[in-house]
């Protein structure tokens, strides 16, 4: 049984009236893909944010690696070793794909301002190594021939390609992943999918929001089905499929669609 | 293009054009200042103006009242800017969007009734005069540079506008300086991967204080006389035009902006309130049309070039 | 005592002046979510096209208002049509700048028409109250009542009408009221409108006690900011509460204290404000 990576005791997010999340318990493990799945409107990327530190709780607690990541800000929560992808593709648009993958890395955010200014030799050698690592990082995730274009003019599928290289980046233990697949074209999807289990191969614990089912029985470990912001089934996929209630706050369309597909 | 500064005064002759390039030169610090909270940060600093005044006043009153050589006011007079820089920077860029500029204006303007009423200190809004050139500095073998002339002036004011350039271009293409790229790109997604957003700005706002106060002292110096004008939001507003329109967010773009439209402005001088009508007008054009002003509009022109050229 | 009455009677005066401007700009900040810069170099336009009227036309006092109202209105509509609406899609710094633009064109312009210098303005009646040991014109009283009525009327307006209701909707949810078949564009052009209308009535109704100069608009527009900002941007209630409570501060401050340094104090305090809690004191988080 490997470590608990991520844990969540009983958080609750309220927005003025309106209880978004309510008593929401779970936990990721090492080296799994956790899938989160519900129907829109149930909270799932309250939730990412939650974790992320971009909402504050309003009660409850989060775990990483057995420290306590509540109330910590974003930049800091990303620090810890956890990264995220929006549900909105979100990138530095106007930056180019290489430029993406350097401002992403731990070496941007640590590099000194003074020494920048002063042109020391060390700071030289960090521009060095990063741009490499971009390089590196471009080749992984599929987009070795578009490197010098801005991320803005890129299509969407290699949009959401960028938005997790610039994820990975950061080298983190453990991403989240909001809709990876969300608007993208079948062929996409394949190179998607490949792109996230290569990425698990290498170490990473992956966390995903996603809509598709048949992409989220194929590759998932274990899911966690919300409904209104709670909790209604948590397990391996075929349990989760199985559960009467999972079916019914899905209403049976998707859902069957899916399971036809298996 | 260096070799032509370096001996420009030497070609261009007469106090008139000669006193314009000084005065450029000093524009030039202080837009590729504005130009760094703004066109790399993503920050509307309208203080930026009143950050020039406090440096220009700083680094007066240090050498006419405590009577410190302009070379220890100088860089004593950045620091304190930039000190106050860093402590309105603390409050002002907690704000999201759009509150920042409007809380910069009001800081700006909160100031600029303080240096104009304060009699006692800056002279309120009779100013300051007398103020002298920079001291002479000795050479070995016994003669001096005296600060007398206005060439001189351009050379002293060429040699900062050289430093700060150098400053600058260091800081943005470095990875310090990727990371204020981030901040203007998406604040959110660079807090998403690991920047201290608020960090950066603080840095990136002092950093630009700095230089706005720099440009302040030596318009002080070098002009003599000092009014509460120098403190006024219309500078920031002056100084948001030469870089909107020199191309915000390069390192070109102030430096156009700064040499051309001040002499532009020159040159319309004769039509009085009317330059500013059209600088007015120029502006909202330039942010509809070409909101990345005169460079990137070369930019764009040039890759449209190049690819259709490349399809061929 | 008669000294405070009358101070109050200053504060609550320079309070219906700054709630007027407050809750035009709050009114166009809630449906366009754009911070209208230029708003003080209107309000001064808005003066300066009263004077005109009265002074090269004849034109009594009330109609000048009532003119310079409707051609502010039109002016603030075609502002929002010709410079705001093509940088909706770009980032908010872009708009801010386009209003320096505005500033620097209204303010400028003023300056080669009229000239720098302050201009006195013809006021709407002379009468002079004594009561209670004060000394009051009636203008003053003409200001506060004034505004209190147009306040209200406007209040009426937006609860009452179906062009009320329409702003009020699309203030709240843009796409939601398109999705009811609102014209949204026209209902923010119409806002903007009003917005820049009170500004104009603003603007005349104190001309003749403060007098009037191109560059009227910057110290009200900064403190019309500040008060939005601390009574929530967007907030209709906030802006009104807001103006008289800073009108009423700022008179006292100034009378009991010194004149010298009440600006920067009250920005001081904004500063300190928002650091503390940058939304705002009541911000509305859109």
């Amino acid at each position: 049984m490997s470590e608990i990576l991520l844990q969540a005791k009983g958080l609750k997010k309220d927005f003025g009236g309106l209880r978004a999340i309510d008593d929401l318990s779970f936990q990721i493990n090492r080296g799994m893909i956790f899938s989160v799945i519900g129907p829109n409107g149930s909270g799932k990327t309250t939730m990412f944010n939650l974790v992320t530190g971009f909402l504050p709780v309003t009660e409850g607690e989060i775990y990483f690696k057995g420290e306590r990541i509540t109330g910590l800000k974003p930049f800091q929560i990303s620090r810890k070793g956890i990264a995220r992808t929006f549900q909105l593709t979100t990138l530095f648009e106007r930056n180019t794909v290489l430029d993406n993958l350097i401002i992403g890395q731990r070496a941007t955010r640590e590099s000194g301002v003074l020494s920048s200014i002063c042109g020391l030799h060390r700071v030289k050698l960090e521009e060095k190594k990063a741009l490499e690592k971009a390089h590196e990082l471009a080749e992984f995730i599929g987009l070795s021939r578009q490197k010098m274009v801005p991320a803005g003019a890129l299509p969407q599928g290699a949009q959401k390609q960028l938005s997790i290289g610039l994820a990975l980046a950061s080298a983190p233990e453990l991403m989240l992943l909001d809709e990876p697949v969300g608007g993208v074209n079948l062929e996409e999807i394949d190179a998607l999918i490949e792109l996230i289990t290569r990425i698990r191969k290498s170490g990473v614990t992956i966390c995903l929001i996603e809509h598709k089912m048949s992409v989220v029985m194929n590759i998932s470990d274990r899911i966690l089905a919300l409904n209104y912001g709670e909790k209604v089934a948590e397990g391996t996929p075929e349990e989760v499929c199985r559960d009467e209630k999972v079916i019914k706050s899905y209403l049976g369309d998707k859902y069957v669609a899916a399971r036809g597909s298996n | 293009m260096i070799g032509f500064l370096l001996v420009a005064p030497l070609i261009i002759t007469g106090k008139y054009p000669q006193h314009i390039m000084v005065m450029c030169g000093i524009w030039v610090i202080a837009s590729l200042a504005l130009n760094l909270i703004l066109g790399y940060t993503g920050q509307l600093n309208l203080a930026h103006g009143t950050f020039f005044g406090i440096g220009a006043y700083a680094t007066a009153l240090l050498v006419q009242k405590i009577g410190l050589s302009f070379w220890v006011a100088l860089p004593l007079g950045c620091a304190l800017t930039a000190f106050l820089g860093f402590l309105t920077g603390l409050p002002t860029l907690r704000t999201k969007g759009h509150y920042f500029p409007i809380t910069t204006m009001c800081l700006g303007i909160a100031i600029y009734y303080l240096i104009a009423r304060w009699d006692d200190l800056t002279g309120g809004a009779r100013g300051l005069f007398g103020l002298p050139r920079p001291d002479p500095i000795p050479l070995p073998f016994g003669s001096v540079i005296s600060f007398e002339s206005t060439p001189a002036c351009y050379y002293l004011v060429l040699f900062f506008v050289l430093v700060t350039i150098l400053v600058k271009s260091r800081l943005v293409k470095s990875l310090a300086g990727k990371r204020l790229i981030a901040i203007r790109g998406n604040e959110d997604l660079a807090q998403s991967v690991g920047i201290d957003t608020m960090q950066g700005k603080i840095v990136s706002f002092t950093i630009s204080t700095l230089f706005a106060g720099l440009a302040g002292g030596l318009f002080s110096a070098y002009m003599g006389t000092l009014m509460a004008e120098q403190a006024h939001y219309l500078l920031s507003f002056e100084m948001l035009i030469y870089v909107m329109i020199g191309g915000i967010g390069t390192m070109a773009g102030p430096i156009i902006g700064g040499i051309f439209l001040p002499i532009l402005g020159e040159i319309l001088q004769p039509l009085a309130g009317f330059r500013l009508i059209l600088f007015g007008l120029l502006l909202i054009l330039i942010i509809r049309y070409l909101p990345f002003g005169i460079v990137g509009g070369l930019r764009a022109a040039g890759m449209h070039f190049r690819q259709r050229s490349g399809a061929e | 005592m008669g000294i405070l009455l009358q101070t109050i009677i200053n504060g609550i005066m320079l309070g219906s002046i700054y709630a007027m401007v407050a809750l035009g700009l709050t009114l166009i900040y809630g449906i366009l979510e754009i911070p209208n810069f230029a708003h003080g170099a209107l309000y001064m336009i808005g003066a300066y096209i009263s004077f005109l009227v009265i002074t090269s036309l004849g034109v009594p006092y009330w109609l000048a208002l009532i003119v310079s109202m409707i051609f502010l209105f039109l002016l603030g509509m075609f502002i929002e049509r010709i410079v705001y609406r093509p940088l909706y899609v770009q980032p908010v710094i872009n708009s801010f700048i386009a209003a320096v633009g505005l500033i620097l064109i209204l303010e400028n312009g003023a300056l080669a028409i009229w000239g720098p210098a302050f201009r006195r303005f013809p006021r709407a009646s002379s009468t002079v109250f004594h009561a209670l040991g004060m000394t009051i014109t009636s203008q003053r009283i003409i200001v506060i009542v004034t505004a209190v009525l147009l306040i209200i009327a406007l209040n009426l307006f937006i609860k009452r009408t179906r062009l009320g209701a329409a702003i009020e909707a699309t203030s709240q949810n843009r796409e939601g009221a398109q999705l009811m078949g609102i014209n949204t564009s026209l209902v923010g052009g119409i806002t903007f409108g009003l917005g820049t209308a009170l500004a104009a009535v603003a603007a005349t109704l104190v001309a003749p006690i403060l007098l009037i100069y191109p560059t009227m608009g910057g110290p009200v527009i900064a403190m019309a900011f500040v008060i939005i900002i601390l009574g929530g941007m967007g907030s209709f209630f906030g802006a009104v509460v807001g103006g008289y409570i800073i009108g009423l501060a700022e008179t006292l401050f100034s009378s009991y204290v010194t004149t010298k340094y009440v600006d920067t104090l009250i920005f001081g305090i904004l500063v300190f404000i928002l650091a503390v809690k940058p939304t705002g004191l009541f911000g509305k988080s859109h």
